[in-house]
C-alpha cells in the first residue's frame, strides 16, 4: 500500500509521441499549447497500480498494445444514422479519427453569435477568452493523459456562447474512431459567457470489435450565472481503451450539470472534475455505467468546493454483469472557509453475476465546519422482495429482472435533457437488461 | 415582571422589530397576534436570547433587570421559558436526560436541592399526566421521530417540569388537531397561576377559546399596532387582519 | 501579583486537560538504545525465551529491515529515529511476580493515582487486571480465581515460559511476522503484554483488563496481546492507556491478535488516552497499533469497541477476518481529536465465509486544529455468499480550523451479498445549542450532551464503568474548544 510514484515509465506515451506527426499548418497558439503538453507528458511518470489513484485497474492492455496515430478517414452517413438526434440536425459536428468531417457537419441551427467549430474558423472576438482559458481547467494532478491529449489532439472543437445567449438546440459532437491499432485524442473546449445557456452532447462512437485507444479531454468554463449541461456518451467499440477527463470551472451563480453515460469500451476511465470556484454555484456530476463481458470501468471524480454557499449533487450508478469490474472513487473536497456547502453523493452498484466485481471509495475531505455533506454507497443485487412482487403479479423472472434493471438505470437517464437521447438510451438499457435476464433465465 | 421598552432587532441586516413596547405582570396571560412575518416569533426569540437576532435598540427588563446581555441559559435559570414553534431534534440525547439536567440547573439556581434520579422520576411522572404523555417518551431522543403534536406536548411537559415564571409560547397551537390542542391548553391552564405569566404568540384566535387572555396585542410590521381585551381576538377572527390595516388608515396611524 | 510565565501557564492548562501526565521516579535496568540483531538477541536472552521465540523475532527483524514506513495515511509527522529508541525498559526492582507485595511500591502508587488499585482486596469485583508498566507486566490480579474456571490470564512473557505450545500455535497466526512496518517491528522487539486463553465452553467469569502505562521518556512501548477463545467460550476484555507528559514523542507500536473458534465470542474494548501533546503539537505519543481478530470458527463473533481520545498520532484499524460461516464482526469507534492531534483510524472487515455479517459504526469528532480521518475497508470475497455489511461513519466538526476525512474502501466480488455505507459530516447546530440553553443548560453542558448523543451508539457497546469514563473523558477533552 505504499504510495511510491510509478517508476519513470513514460516510455509508452513517449513512444507514441515520437511516432506521431502534427500539422505544422495549425495556428501558432495551438502549436504553443501542444508543445507544453508534449513537455509535460515526458516529465510525468506513467501511472502504475502502486499509485493510489490507479490502484484498482491495470493499464497493461494499453502498454501491451501497439497503436498508431489514426489516419484521416471518412464516415458514411449510414454508419452513424442510428446515433443521430433529431434535435441536433442543424447543430451537429462529426469528427472522424479526430478531424472534422464537413460533409456530415451542420451547425447552421446555432443562434446568432453562438460558435462551434475549429480555432481557425472562430471569430477573432472570442480569441482572447479562449486563449486565456484553454487547457487551464483540465490540468489537475499528475497524470500524463491530459498532457498527452494536449500534445496530440486533432481538430479541437471550440464552443463559444456569448453573453445572454440561450442556445436551444443541443450541440451534438460526435467523435467517431475507425480502424485498428489507432489512437486519437479528441478535445473540446466550451466557454459560456455570463447568463448564457447551452447543452452539449459529446458522443464517442466506435464500430464492432476494432481495437484503438482514445484519450478524450473536454473543458468547460462557466462565467457568472451561466448554465451548461454536458452529456458524455461513451459508446466505443468493445475492444477500445478510453481514458477521459471532463473538467469544468464554475463562476458565481453558475449551474453545471454533467452526465457521463458509459456503455462501450473494453477498458475505460472517466474523470469528471468540477471546480466550484465562486459562491452560489451548483454542480451535478451524475453517471451511469453498464458493463458486460470482461469490461473494466473506472470512474474517478472530483468535486472541489473552493468557495462558500454552493451545492453539489452526485449520483453514480453502476450495473456490472458477467466478469466485469467497476471502480468508483468520488472525492468531495470542502476547502477551509467554504462554509454553507451542501454536498450530496451517492454511489449505487448492482452486481448481476457471481463473477462481477465492484470497488467503491466515496471520499469526503472536509475542512470547513458549517457544512452539510453526506455520501452513501451500496453494493447489492436486485431486491428479492421487488422480484417477488413483480412475479406475484404474473411476470416471469426474466421479465422482472429486466424491468428492475431497467428501472435502476432509468433514474439517471430520466434527467437527461434531450428526448431522442433518452429514447436511444432507453433502447440501449433495454437491450442490456434483456441480455441479462435472458442469461439469468437459462441459469 | 416583563417590561419591553422600544425594542428593535434585526436578523441578517433586516430589521424585524421596530420599536416594541409591552408590559406583562405576574398572573397575566397576554396574546400576541399578527399575520405571518409580522415579527411575533422574533419577539419571543429575542426575549429568550436567540443568538441569530441582533438587538439594535431598546431594553428588555425582567423583574427590573435588563437581560439583553445574558446568555440563553442564564435567562432560563431566571425563569424564562420559550416553547418553540419548531422544537429542535437532538439525536441520541434522551428527553429525561435533558429535562433532569435543565430542572436541576434551575433548582440549583434557586437554592433548592437537586433531584436524584429516583426523585426526578416521581417528579416527572406527575408532569407526564398533565400532558397525557406516555412514560416511554422520556427515554426517546429529544423530539427525534416525534409527530408534530407530540413535539408540542413535549414542550408543555418541559414547561411543567421547569416551572418558569415567564413562559413564551411561540405558536404552540399551530399544526395541532383539536384533541392535541385541548390537551396542550388544559396543560397550560393547570400550570397558570398568580405567580407566573404567559405570552402566547399565535396567528389564530382558536387557542384563546381554551385559554382566556387578559390582554391581546396585534403585532404588524414589527410594531404593536393595537391592544385590547379578549374581545379583540374575536373581532380579529371575524374581520381578519386587513380590518386592522384599514382601521389604522382611518385613524391615520399607518 | 506574580504572573505565571507562559510556559507555566501552558503547563497548568495542559495538566488540567490531561491529569495523567505525571511521571513516576523509579530506576530502570540498563539497556542500550538502538536496534540491531544483538539487541534482539539480548531482549530474548533477558527474557529467557525458548529458541523458537528468538527465531520468530529475528525473522521479523529481517522482514522489517526490508520494509518502508507507510506514507499513505493522512498523517504528517517527523518519522521516529528507530535507532534512538530504547527497546527494552524494565524497572530495576524486577519483581518476581509471586505476590503483589514484591512489586515496587512506587509503581503500585502510580496505579493507585491512575485509579487502578492492584491490591486485589480493593479491586472492583469482577475485573481482573494485568498492569503493564513500560515494557513489563508488573501485576496480574485474580489469577487464581480465573484458573479455577480454567482461564489462563497472565503476561505474555509468562505464557511463553508456561504455555509454549499455545504461543507456538497462535502467535503471529493473525498478524504474521511480515504484516506491516509497525507490526513487524513489534514482532521483533515486543517486550510484554497480556495473554488470555479461554477453554472450550467456558464463559470467562469476570471482565479482563489490561492497563498500559508508558513512563520512561526514551523507551518505546511494544506490547503484544494474544487472546484465544476456544469453541463455545466467551470473554470480554478491556484496555486502558495513559502516559506522562514529555515534550518528546514516544513510540507505541502494539499488536493485538484475537482468535475465536466455533461459536466463540470475544469483545475487546479500548479507552485510549495516551498523552496527546500540548496545544502546539509538542510531545505526545505516536500510536501505531495493529489489532486484528479472526473469526475462525462457524458462528463466532468478534467485537471491537474503541474510544480514541489521546495520542499525537493515532494509526490503527482494528479488523476482523470473517472466515467461519455465519461469523460476525463489529467495530464501534469514537475518535476525538483536538488541538494538533491527528488520527487515521477505522477498520477492515474481510468477509470470506458464507453468511458473514459485519457492522461498522464510526463517530469522528474534530476540534481545534486537528485532522481526523476514517479509513476503512469492507471486502466481500468470492465465496462469501449471502454476506452483509452495514457501515455508518459520521463526522462532527467543532470550529473552522480542523478537518474531517472519510476514506471508505468497499470491494465486493459476490453478487449475493450486500454492502451499505453511509456517511455524514455536520457541525453542532446553533439551534440545538440554543434549544438546550433555553432549557437551562450552559453552553458547555449543551455541547457535551450533544456530543454524547452523537456517540451514543458506540458508548452503549462499552462496559458500564468504561462508558461513564468515556463520557467524562470527551467532556474534559473538549473543554473550551467551542465558542
Amino acid at each position: 500500500m505504499t504510495d511510491t510514484k510509478g517508476e519513470n515509465k513514460t516510455s509508452f506515451l513517449a513512444e507514441l509521441l515520437n511516432k506521431s506527426k502534427f500539422g505544422a499548418d495549425e495556428p501558432g497558439f495551438l502549436q504553443k499549447v501542444r508543445k507544453t503538453g508534449a513537455e509535460r507528458t515526458l516529465s510525468l511518470p506513467f501511472p502504475t497500480s502502486k499509485v493510489e489513484e490507479w490502484r484498482q485497474i491495470s493499464l497493461k492492455p494499453l502498454e501491451r498494445g501497439e497503436f498508431f496515430q489514426a489516419e484521416r478517414t471518412a464516415v458514411n452517413e449510414s454508419e452513424i444514422s442510428d446515433f443521430l438526434f433529431n434535435e441536433s440536425s442543424q447543430s451537429r459536428i462529426v469528427l472522424s479519427n479526430g478531424r472534422v468531417q464537413d460533409s456530415l457537419t451542420n451547425v447552421s441551427g446555432l443562434v446568432g453569435d453562438c460558435f462551434a467549430g475549429t480555432f481557425a474558423d472562430m471569430p477573432d472576438k472570442y480569441r482572447k477568452n479562449v486563449e486565456k482559458r484553454f487547457n487551464s481547467v483540465a490540468q489537475y494532478g499528475d497524470d500524463p493523459f491530459v498532457p498527452f491529449n494536449t500534445a496530440t489532439f486533432g481538430d479541437v472543437i471550440f464552443v463559444y456562447v456569448p453573453k445572454n445567449i440561450q442556445e436551444k438546440a443541443p450541440l451534438h459532437i460526435m467523435h467517431v474512431t475507425k480502424g485498428d491499432a489507432t489512437y486519437t485524442s479528441p478535445r473540446v473546449f466550451i466557454f459560456a459567457e455570463r447568463h448564457s445557456d447551452i447543452t452539449v452532447i459529446e458522443d464517442f462512437i466506435g464500430f464492432d470489435e476494432s481495437t484503438y485507444f482514445n484519450t478524450a479531454v473536454s473543458e468547460t468554463v462557466l462565467e457568472d450565472e451561466a448554465h451548461v449541461t454536458h452529456v458524455k456518451l461513451q459508446r466505443e467499440s468493445t475492444n477500445a481503451i478510453h481514458i477521459s477527463r471532463i473538467a469544468s470551472h464554475l463562476g458565481r451563480g453558475s449551474n453545471y450539470n454533467s452526465y457521463t453515460i458509459s456503455i462501450g469500451a473494453k477498458l475505460f476511465r472517466n474523470e469528471p472534475l468540477a471546480l466550484v470556484d465562486d459562491e452560489n454555484a451548483h454542480a451535478t456530476l451524475d453517471g451511469l455505467v453498464m458493463l458486460r463481458g470482461d469490461q473494466v470501468a473506472d470512474t474517478h471524480s472530483i468535486l472541489d468546493h473552493l468557495k462558500p454557499n454552493c451545492t453539489s449533487h452526485q449520483l453514480h450508478k453502476v450495473i456490472a454483469h458477467d466478469t466485469a469490474k467497476s471502480v468508483f472513487n468520488g472525492k468531495i473536497f470542502v476547502r477551509k472557509d467554504s462554509q454553507q456547502i451542501d454536498a450530496f453523493q451517492e454511489n449505487r452498484n448492482l452486481l448481476l453475476s457471481a463473477d462481477a466485481t465492484v470497488f467503491t471509495k466515496p471520499q469526503l475531505e472536509i475542512f470547513a465546519d458549517d457544512v452539510k455533506c453526506s455520501h452513501g454507497a451500496t453494493i447489492g443485487q436486485l431486491s428479492q422482495d421487488e422480484l417477488f412482487y413483480l412475479m406475484s403479479r404474473g411476470l416471469s423472472q426474466a421479465q422482472s429482472t429486466q424491468m428492475l434493471t431497467y428501472g435502476f438505470a432509468l433514474e439517471v437517464i430520466d434527467n437527461l435533457p434531450v428526448e431522442s437521447l433518452r429514447d436511444q438510451l432507453a433502447v440501449e438499457v433495454e437491450r442490456f437488461a434483456n441480455s441479462v435476464s435472458a442469461q439469468k433465465a437459462t441459469v | 415582571m416583563l417590561k419591553i421598552i422600544n425594542l428593535r432587532a434585526e436578523v441578517e441586516g433586516e430589521e424585524i422589530l421596530k420599536g416594541i413596547n409591552l408590559e406583562i405582570n405576574a398572573g397575566e396571560v397576554h396574546a400576541i397576534m399578527g399575520p405571518n412575518g409580522s415579527g411575533k416569533s422574533t419577539l419571543a426569540k429575542v426575549v429568550a436570547g436567540h443568538p441569530a437576532y441582533e438587538v439594535t435598540g431598546g431594553q428588555v427588563l425582567y423583574n427590573g433587570e435588563d437581560i439583553l446581555e445574558m446568555d440563553p441559559d442564564e435567562r432560563a435559570k431566571l425563569g424564562i421559558f420559550l416553547a418553540f414553534q419548531y422544537p429542535v431534534e437532538v439525536p441520541g440525547v434522551s428527553n429525561s436526560m435533558l429535562i433532569r439536567q435543565g430542572v436541576n440547573n434551575i433548582r440549583k439556581e434557586r437554592g433548592q436541592d437537586e433531584f436524584d434520579p429516583l426523585e426526578f422520576e416521581d417528579y416527572i411522572r406527575e408532569k407526564l399526566e398533565l400532558v397525557e404523555m406516555d412514560e416511554r417518551f422520556l427515554d426517546r431522543s429529544v423530539n427525534e421521530g416525534f409527530s408534530g403534536g407530540e413535539k408540542k406536548r413535549n414542550e408543555i411537559l418541559q414547561l411543567a417540569a421547569m416551572q418558569p415564571k415567564l413562559a413564551l409560547m411561540d405558536e404552540t397551537d399551530s399544526g395541532l388537531d383539536i384533541d392535541a390542542l385541548r390537551i396542550v391548553s388544559s396543560g397550560i391552564n393547570k400550570i397558570r397561576n398568580s405567580e407566573n405569566a404567559f405570552m402566547l404568540v399565535t396567528h389564530y384566535q382558536r387557542i384563546l377559546n381554551y385559554i382566556t387572555p387578559d390582554k391581546v396585542h396585534v403585532l404588524m410590521g414589527g410594531k404593536i399596532v393595537k391592544s385590547g381585551g379578549k374581545e379583540l381576538a374575536l373581532e380579529l377572527e371575524d374581520k381578519g387582519y386587513d380590518w386592522i390595516v384599514s382601521d389604522l388608515m382611518v385613524n391615520g396611524e399607518a | 501579583m506574580s504572573k505565571l510565565s507562559e510556559a507555566e501557564a501552558v503547563e497548568v492548562a495542559a495538566a488540567k486537560k490531561y491529569k495523567y501526565g505525571f511521571k513516576t521516579n523509579i530506576e530502570y535496568e540498563d539497556f542500550p538504545k538502538g536496534l540491531n540483531e544483538d539487541i534482539i538477541r539480548e531482549i530474548s536472552k533477558r527474557k529467557n525465551e525458548p529458541d523458537f521465540m528468538l527465531e520468530f523475532r529475528l525473522k521479523s527483524f529481517h522482514n522489517w529491515l526490508a520494509m518502508e514506513e507507510p506514507e499513505w495515511p493522512n498523517l504528517h509527522y517527523k518519522k521516529p529515529n528507530y535507532n534512538d529508541i530504547q527497546y527494552y525498559s524494565i524497572p530495576k526492582k524486577k519483581p518476581k511476580l509471586d505476590s503483589l507485595d514484591e512489586v515496587d511500591p512506587e509503581i503500585l502508587e502510580t496505579y493507585n493515582k491512575l485509579g487502578i488499585p492492584l491490591q486485589e482486596q480493593k479491586m472492583l469485583a469482577g475485573v481482573a487486571v494485568d498492569a503493564v508498566f513500560d515494557s513489563v507486566s508488573v501485576a496480574t490480579t485474580f489469577k487464581e480465581k480465573l484458573a479455577e474456571a480454567g482461564v489462563i490470564f497472565c503476561s505474555i512473557s509468562e505464557a511463553i515460559q508456561e504455555h509454549p505450545e499455545l504461543i507456538k500455535k497462535y502467535l503471529g497466526s493473525v498478524v504474521p511476522a511480515n504484516d506491516n512496518f509497525f507490526a513487524t517491528l513489534n514482532s521483533a522487539v515486543f517486550s510484554d503484554g497480556s495473554f488470555c486463553y479461554v477453554p472450550k465452553g467456558v464463559t470467562c467469569p469476570m471482565e479482563l483488563s489490561t492497563y498500559f502505562r508508558i513512563n520512561n521518556e526514551n523507551s518505546g512501548q511494544f506490547e503484544r496481546t494474544l487472546i484465544i477463545a476456544e469453541e463455545g467460550s466467551s470473554v470480554s476484555y478491556l484496555e486502558g492507556c495513559t502516559a506522562p507528559m514529555f515534550d518528546t514523542n514516544q513510540l507505541h507500536a502494539a499488536v493485538v491478535e484475537l482468535v475465536a473458534l466455533d461459536n466463540a465470542e470475544i469483545r475487546y474494548s479500548t479507552v485510549q488516552n495516551w498523552y496527546p501533546g500540548d496545544e502546539n503539537g509538542v510531545g505526545g505519543i505516536f500510536n501505531f497499533v495493529t489489532k486484528r481478530g479472526i473469526c475462525r470458527g462457524v458462528n463466532s463473533k468478534i467485537s471491537w469497541t474503541q474510544v480514541e481520545t489521546g495520542s499525537a498520532i493515532t494509526w490503527k484499524y482494528p479488523s476482523v477476518i470473517l472466515k467461519g460461516d455465519n461469523s460476525i464482526g463489529e467495530f464501534y469507534s469514537v475518535a476525538l481529536t483536538n488541538d494538533m492531534q491527528q488520527a487515521d483510524t477505522g477498520t477492515k472487515m474481510i468477509h470470506l465465509g458464507k453468511n458473514t455479517k459485519s457492522t461498522i459504526v464510526s463517530k469522528g469528532i474534530s476540534a481545534g486544529k486537528s485532522q481526523n480521518s476514517y479509513r476503512g475497508l469492507v471486502k466481500i470475497g468470492k465465496k462469501a455468499d449471502g454476506s452483509r455489511n452495514y457501515s455508518v461513519c459520521d463526522s462532527m466538526l467543532i470550529g473552522d480550523q480542523c478537518g474531517a476525512h472519510t476514506f471508505p474502501y468497499i470491494e465486493s466480488n459476490n453478487s449475493s451479498s450486500s454492502v451499505e455505507h453511509e456517511a455524514t459530516t455536520s457541525k453542532i447546530g446553533e439551534d440545538q445549542i440554543f434549544y438546550l440553553q433555553q432549557r437551562g443548560l450552559d453552553e458547555e453542558e449543551a455541547i457535551s450532551l450533544i456530543i454524547n448523543g452523537f456517540c451514543k451508539e458506540v458508548f452503549k457497546e462499552l462496559p458500564m464503568e468504561f462508558a461513564v469514563e468515556a463520557t467524562k473523558l470527551l467532556a474534559i477533552k473538549l473543554e473550551g474548544s467551542v465558542g
